[in-house]
């Protein structure tokens, strides 16, 4: 009985050493759970979750049946600030059409505050935000194929769940692509 | 998620140094421009880089051009820091050259930089030469922010811009930092990134320095490629 007591209170104990490290690493994540705390209140509109491949591959099969954009990003990535706006305007313009809107941070997961406050600056709570478990490193870039390791990196998926566009800067074209480009493949996955 | 969290709150006390420092590079102080107008990129819609399930076509395209085992793109007359001109050709001498393509304005190619200077550094009385190439056009990467640059971390190499991107288009270069190794007979023999991470004290792979070892030791490096990383070259 005194040994099943003792186990009782070694799980309670290994429980608030689990929570001290949760909120060491995750209070400025908004990691889900972290969404009902009174310090995070102000923040409850956004999320934003870590994620390695297996994570992201159900994400995207979860949305059978809609399109879905995947924006890979980063804050020390300058195209990607600037054409951060683009992705969540997308997601409210042919949202009811049936479009999904998903953001991948290469920002290390250590540190998710200047992830979460640029988030929140572009109101991006409409999207589904996550941020890679690989942080800033090659690994990161080899988790999702994105073989030129260059951000930002756009994936969109037709309603099947298949990858069908690629956008991210190719080293031998003339042009690279623009945003017109993206939309444009949004409309036609959306009309398929 | 908990056992994320879990895992993420062991190493928060390892990386907290790093993640305080890597908070001062975040660009918060560079407000977000036109959504629709990403400053560094064409306008016309014609595009080649839109390439239905793109990824698996690229790896093929550029290995055509750019490949372990081919000869390094010789560069001719670009203008360094110093002013002067300078080729591939002038380092005949060297046993191995360095190609590294970098800019000012991309965080990740600053967290490089005192290691690039350390590594020319190290290998300077071995024979080895690193050659620093800016391609980007962008005002805070031209000549004159170069200088200023490499004067301020004290770069003891050679650091040239190329405004017609054609050196960067020619190697395939598509972000800062890229590297590409050319051993004594100027063939790429190692290609990708400086190291596993750009936060110094997580690196766990120093694949330059290892290829640089093996050239010197007349091997082939073990690791040939590996995953380049960083900010986009901005090709105009």
């Amino acid at each position: 009985m005194i040994d099943r007591w003792r186990q009782i209170a070694r799980w309670l104990l290994l429980g608030a050493a689990a929570v001290s490290w949760l909120c060491a690493g995750c209070t400025h994540g908004g990691a889900e759970e972290d969404a009902g705390s009174p310090a995070a209140s102000h923040r409850a509109d956004l999320k934003l979750a870590v994620v390695d491949r297996d994570k992201y591959d159900a994400v995207i099969e979860s949305h059978r049946g809609q399109v879905v954009l995947v924006d890979f990003w980063a804050t020390w990535c300058m195209p990607c600030v600037q054409q951060f706006s683009h992705t969540v305007e997308v997601a409210m313009r042919f949202g009811s059409q049936g479009l999904v809107v998903v953001s991948v941070s290469c920002d290390e997961p250590t540190n998710p505050l200047p992830v979460v406050e640029f988030l929140r600056k572009k109101q991006a709570a409409g999207i589904t935000n996550f941020i890679s478990q690989f942080g800033g490193s090659p690994r990161s870039m080899e988790e999702f194929d994105i073989s030129s390791g260059a951000l930002p990196h756009y994936k969109l998926y037709d309603r099947a769940g298949r990858q069908r566009y690629t956008f991210e800067l190719d080293s031998k074209a003339k042009d690279q692509f623009t945003l017109q480009d993206v939309d444009a493949a949004i409309e036609r996955l959306l009309a398929e | 998620m908990t056992r994320i969290c879990t895992f993420v709150g062991l190493i928060v006390p390892l990386l907290l140094v790093a993640g305080c420092a890597k908070s001062d590079t975040s660009p918060q102080a560079s407000p977000p421009g036109n959504a629709n107008a990403p400053a560094s990129q064409a306008s016309e819609p014609e595009n080649s880089s839109i390439q239905p399930d793109a990824s698996q076509e690229e790896v093929s395209e550029l290995a055509q051009d750019i490949a372990i085992g081919l000869p390094g793109p010789a560069w001719e007359n670009l203008t360094g820091i110093d002013d002067q001109q300078h080729s591939l050709k002038d380092l005949s001498a060297a046993n191995a050259v360095a190609v590294v393509f970098t800019c000012n304005h991309c965080p990740v190619a600053e967290a490089y930089e005192d290691r690039l200077v350390q590594l020319a550094k190290d290998y300077k009385d071995k024979g080895v030469e690193l050659v620093a190439i800016n391609v980007n056009n962008l005002e805070a990467d031209k000549l004159p922010a170069m200088k200023e640059r490499a004067a301020a971390k004290g770069f003891d190499f050679q650091y040239l811009y190329d405004p017609s991107q054609e050196i960067g288009r020619a190697y395939s270069a598509t972000v800062t930092p890229h590297v590409f190794l050319l051993d004594k007979d100027r063939k790429v023999v190692y290609m990708g990134a400086i190291d596993d991470n750009q936060d110094t004290a997580a690196v766990t792979k120093h694949h330059l320095r290892d290829a640089i070892d093996a050239v010197l030791a007349g091997q082939t490096p073990a690791t040939a490629t590996t995953q380049q990383f960083g900010c986009s070259i901005q090709y105009d």
